[in-house]
């Protein structure tokens, strides 16, 4: 069982978060793809229009823990194994319209390893994740739906009706 | 108590079960009230019974978890695909010592679902988050397209000695196939995979 909290966030949101991300180790961004088995970080955060646009990790170099990546055959490409890597699922809030769609953070902090039996993630990992959640959780609101985050810009966008939650 | 019962039903002739098995369902269908009869009566007419017994007597196990989901609450409504992917192996065996050897044949499941929704170009989420009127249910492996439209939800669990979901897994099939009408998700795909050999 993995941890995630939920969130709507607007561009506004995301670039403040990503700079408190970014103050918190030597953090990069990793795409969902990617053509080599050591991933190249991304500069800036996807067009979210993009396809799987809407889908990064976060990976903090200053955390122990290898990041490990597998090769997909059938599609040509190599993907992080979230499993074992110290990797936290960035996927973020679509708006298509005036529909905006919940992101989340996720984090998978046990594995079975190659002799079938359980492995934690190192403490630092989850210390990360949950200095990250606090954050939200801090700087975000949940009032307009107790199960969501809401940014301040994305709080604002429904509030005013600009745009309708849908949680898929 | 419970095991000796067990164990006379599945020493009974097929033929007997099927009898009884219908019987059964003809008297919960009569109760008056019963929220369930409607479906068992569905069953019965649809012949998903039928099915499931021929499923079990020729040994067609993906069959009969297609015919077990029948049962489950809103699926009939939803009206989507369904399908049981693959075939309970020996990482189930280890799910019979225990709740902890079953945490890892679960998990080994779950990662061979995100194995196979990578090798088809989709997006794994674990634990996707499903809420609607009523319903909070984590589903075990979404698979999402290049937008992040949720188009699979997979269900890893346990399967009775009769080839169905056990129940804990049923309702979570009957809430998530719910949430899934209540948004109208369409050409959504719910699959229940067990991870045991019952």
């Amino acid at each position: 069982m993995g941890r995630q909290i939920r969130f709507f966030m607007d561009n506004g949101d995301e670039e403040r978060f990503l700079d408190f991300v970014k103050t918190t180790g030597d953090v990069v961004v990793l795409p969902l793809h990617s053509s080599v088995a050591n991933p190249e970080s991304v500069p800036a955060l996807p067009d979210i229009s993009a396809p799987f646009g809407y889908f990064v990790w976060l990976y903090n170099r200053s955390v122990p823990g290898n990041l490990e990546t597998t090769y997909v055959p059938a599609q040509k490409y190599y993907t992080v194994d979230e499993e074992k890597s110290p990797v936290i699922e960035f996927s973020r809030s679509i708006r298509e319209g005036r529909i905006i769609r919940p992101g989340r953070l996720w984090v998978e902090l046990k594995y079975i390893d190659d002799d079938g039996d359980w492995k934690f993630k190192e403490p630092e990992f989850k210390e990360w994740y949950e200095q990250l959640a606090k954050w939200i959780r801090k700087h975000y609101s949940h009032e307009i739906n107790p199960d969501f985050y809401f940014g301040p810009g994305a709080a604002k966008i429904v509030r005013s009706g600009e745009v309708e939650v849908k949680d898929y | 108590m419970v095991s000796a019962v067990q164990e006379a039903w599945n020493n009974l002739d097929p033929g007997l079960k099927q009898w009884l098995l219908m019987g059964a369902s003809l008297a919960i269908s009569m109760i008056p009230g019963v929220g369930i009869a409607g479906l068992l009566l569905g069953c019965m007419i649809d012949g998903t019974f039928t099915d499931m017994l021929s499923a079990i007597k020729n040994g067609d196990w993906a069959m009969l978890g297609m015919c077990a989901l029948g049962f489950v609450p809103g699926v009939k409504q939803a009206k989507m695909g369904f399908k049981v992917l693959g075939h309970a192996d020996d990482i189930g065996k280890a799910s019979k010592l225990g709740g902890r050897l079953g945490g890892q044949a679960h998990c080994a499941k779950v990662t061979e679902i995100v194995e196979d929704i990578k090798s088809r170009g989709l997006t794994p989420k674990k634990e996707f988050y499903v809420k609607g009127d009523g319903i909070r249910r984590f589903a075990d492996v979404a698979a999402l397209d290049a937008k992040g439209n949720p188009v699979e939800l997979y269900q890893v669990g346990k399967m009775t000695k009769g080839g169905l979901p056990v129940a804990r897994e049923q309702r979570a099939l009957g809430d998530i196939a719910m949430w899934a009408e209540q948004k109208e998700m369409q050409g959504l795909t719910l699959s229940f995979v067990p991870y045991n050999v019952p």
